[in-house]
């Protein structure tokens, strides 16, 4: 089952200057191409908060954190290789954790809706305290990773706000810690060995639930 | 089942198409090799490790693995299975510049720190990894070059490496300048160069029986300094061989891996032959007037799959395929059919006739 | 779990920020490297509302102003567009003939067997097409485009770019082989 919507945020935290990125720091690296950056709309660039968008990819970087966020599917590669590409050539700058964050979004009827949340948090179990509860958000963590890597699992499962009315969005954030992996080059093959993975692992998070939702089709 | 200790097998795994292909043998007296490796695409299993834990083979029974290419495409998984054989030689081509070599796999290893890899020598790359982790030299093979010198009950177990040839080694050293301006900055997946002097062709004398294992060597036209064409003319150890009864068939039953004396000449009448089909584009090997000419040498002819392939798509979801449809109709599936041909003799009787079994897409020709 | 609140009063961050025109409150919410829970104000009306079209930051939580129905019924009428891959492969060049290239994929959607086919160099970006070569790797999507409210399946061919290396990496790359044909000597 498809996903109507499809979101991919790359975060990595650590100590960056917000100051240096800007899209025509990327044209001089070659990180992207003069018909990219056409389409670039800068918000704001200073010492500690640096945000702008070019063709596919929106840049937030702050003193302590390094977001990259793509809504089209067709560059999530191009965003994972933007990302590693900027640290390869950023090769000091520490990075201590990272985290893919895939969000999917459903539109389900009136009915799934509200049994989406019934299946995964019984109402019966709330109707002494509230009258017609429903689920607003549900958020489940997992706080050590089953694979070598030090990490954790997140999954957020709350109303959409890109798909209306009776959105579904589900937020799966797979964070690895980093603190124990010295060069850059070893940090960036943690990205790249477990890009395969996470959207594996997404795919099967979402069927899952959405199985157990009866919601897939 | 594992061949007794005076019994030489010889297993030829296909995979039909792109996924390479891989010899197991065993030498007899529980000593066996491995000739290159591939994988099945659907599963990522590696095909000759499989076979060896079926037919229970301990580590270090395995003596050689032997690559005679350095591309992934036909050595798929060939790290994991020098992994597995912890007292196994590694054997590879001789480059006339060791360190250019060394040099175009570092590089195109580094790729790996940039993107998912676009390596195309990761495997080789990882296997001269075990080698200087076990702190153990390569066995370099070159014409005429004796690898194993062994006996089993007084009589010889040996293998030779028929090629490349020394001037096959000098063209290699201008092909990797080339490959490395052309292919390692620009995160380029190297392609394989045709046409094939640099395979490794094998000769093994298993007792009273001569085998050559044809690997992907080709005549070259006119160039009798290279492929199978400086073999025949100049190989002191191709003069010494005694009509063997077994050809692995090089190339893929190619024109180019047609070598007219040999056929002639040299190979016992009726000698078991095996190869495996490949598909390129709209090209499939061994093309038909190729399977005829074979037929008339011999009438124990095997392949490992059919090399008839349709050009059908990859079977998925109907409603995905009716999407793919509207861009790209015309996207074929390169098939994965697995193939083995099994064939056993005994090495202590000169009289003995190879007896073949067959599994999976295999078949006999003739 | 850390987490830093950074004080409304945000001129004890920024400083004076009275000449600037855009105006950030960060308050981070956790540690973890996951989107983001900040709420992003602004002096200015227009920027916040076209922010909040474009991307919503607080993902999560609706913001203390905003009703879950508000959120609800917010509706892709922005200039935002979503693209969602129904099929997508990795290939590279084969073989290259006068207009079009013969390519291997692999299936990066449902793994397995790869396939081939052909593409026609009109199908490459104009500004990628300098990138077209023997050996050259690029993305195949079949996805769709939704925007403006609107739906349409399309396909799209990208090129990876070419890799900038560094001096450091052939150096690592030639120090290495000088170790390994030392170590390899020829007679093995």
């Amino acid at each position: 089952m498809l996903p109507d919507i499809t979101e991919l945020s790359l975060v990595f935290l650590g100590n960056f200057n917000p100051a240096i990125f800007h899209p025509s720091w990327l044209e001089l690296k070659k990180l992207l191409t003069e018909d990219e950056l056409k389409y670039t709309k800068t918000e704001i660039i200073n010492p500690h908060l640096s945000k702008f968008r070019v063709a596919w990819a929106e840049f937030v970087v702050t003193d302590n954190r390094f977001q990259l966020n793509c809504t089209d599917g067709t560059s999530f590669e191009s965003l994972r290789d933007l990302a590693l590409g900027i640290f390869a050539i950023l090769e000091e700058t520490p990075l201590t954790a990272f985290g893919f964050n895939n969000i999917h979004h459903y539109k389900l009827n009136p009915e799934q809706y509200i049994e989406f949340g019934n299946i995964l948090a019984p109402f019966n179990n709330w109707n002494d305290i509230l009258v017609n509860p429903k689920v607003l958000n549900l958020e489940m963590i997992q706080e050590n990773r089953e694979d070598e890597y030090k990490g954790s699992k997140r999954i957020r499962i709350s109303p959409s706000n890109l798909v209306d009315p009776n959105g579904l969005k589900i937020h799966i954030n797979d964070h690895f810690d980093l603190t124990d992996f010295k060069e850059m080059g070893k940090k960036l093959k943690v990205i790249s060995d477990n890009w395969d993975s996470t959207f594996n692992y997404t795919n099967h998070v979402t069927e899952s639930l959405l199985k157990k939702g009866k919601v897939w089709k | 089942m594992h061949p007794n200790l005076g019994i030489a097998e010889i297993n030829l795994i296909g995979t039909g198409g792109r996924y390479g292909e891989s010899l197991l043998v065993h030498l007899g007296n529980n000593e066996w090799i491995v000739v290159d490796s591939c994988i099945n695409p659907r599963t990522n299993k590696i095909l000759p490790l499989e076979l060896i834990i079926e037919k229970s083979i301990k580590p270090e029974q395995i003596k050689y693995v032997i690559c005679t290419h350095w591309h992934d495409d036909h050595i798929k998984g060939i790290s994991k299975i020098f992994e597995y054989a912890t007292d196994a030689d590694f054997v590879f081509a001789r480059a006339n510049d060791p360190k250019k070599f060394f040099q175009m796999l570092g590089c195109d290893y580094k790729k790996i720190n940039y993107y998912t890899s676009n390596s195309s020598t990761l495997e080789f790359h990882e296997c001269i990894g075990l080698l200087e982790e076990r702190n153990r030299q390569p066995i370099y093979a070159f014409v005429d070059r004796v690898i194993h010198n062994t006996s089993y009950l007084d009589l010889p177990v040996e293998i030779y490496s028929l090629s490349p040839s020394d001037y096959s080694s000098l063209k290699f050293d201008e092909q990797l300048s080339y490959l490395m301006n052309e292919f390692l900055q620009s995160n380029k997946k190297i392609p394989y160069v045709n046409p094939n002097h640099r395979s490794v062709a094998l000769l093994l004398k298993l007792g009273q029986h001569d085998v050559i294992l044809g690997s992907d060597l080709q005549m070259i036209k006119d160039d009798n300094r290279l492929g199978w064409g400086h073999i025949i003319s100049s190989s002191r150890t191709f003069r010494g061989i005694d009509t063997p009864n077994y050809f692995k068939i090089p190339h893929h039953g190619s024109e180019n891996g047609f070598i007219p004396d040999l056929w002639d000449n040299t190979l016992s009448k009726n000698a078991t032959s095996s190869m495996t089909p490949w598909k390129v584009g709209k090209y499939e090997l061994p093309p038909q007037r190729m399977v005829d000419l074979y037929k008339s040498y011999t009438n124990d002819l095997y392949i490992t799959s059919t090399p008839k392939q349709s050009n059908k798509p990859k079977k998925r979801p109907s409603k995905i395929r009716k999407d793919i449809n509207q861009f790209k109709a015309n996207i074929s599936e390169l098939r994965f059919n697995y193939g083995v041909v099994e064939s056993r003799i005994d090495i202590t009787n000169k009289n003995s006739e190879w007896t073949t079994q067959i599994y999976g897409t295999a078949f006999k020709i003739r | 779990m850390n987490s830093e609140v950074v004080n409304a009063d945000y001129t004890d961050k920024f400083g004076d920020l009275s000449q600037n025109t855009n105006v950030v409150e960060i308050e981070p919410k956790s540690f973890l490297a996951e989107i983001d829970n900040e709420r992003i104000t602004t002096e200015h009306q227009h920027w916040q509302e076209e922010f909040n079209h474009t991307y919503n930051a607080d993902l999560d939580r609706p913001s203390e102003n905003e009703s879950i129905d508000y959120l609800k019924n917010k509706s892709l009428e922005n200039e935002q567009e979503y693209l969602v891959t129904i099929q997508k492969w990795k290939g590279h060049i084969t073989k290259l003939f006068k207009t079009s290239f013969l390519a291997e994929l692999d299936d990066l959607t449902a793994g397995g067997t790869k396939e081939v086919t052909e593409f026609e160099n009109r199908e490459v970006y104009p500004s990628e097409r300098e990138l077209i070569g023997i050996g050259a790797v690029f993305y195949f999507y079949i996805a769709y485009r939704i925007r403006m409210g609107t739906l349409r399946k399309e396909s799209v061919l990208k090129f990876q770019k070419p890799i900038e290396w560094k001096v450091s990496d052939f150096d690592d790359a030639i120090d290495r082989a000088g170790r390994l044909a030392k170590l390899f000597s020829e007679e093995g």
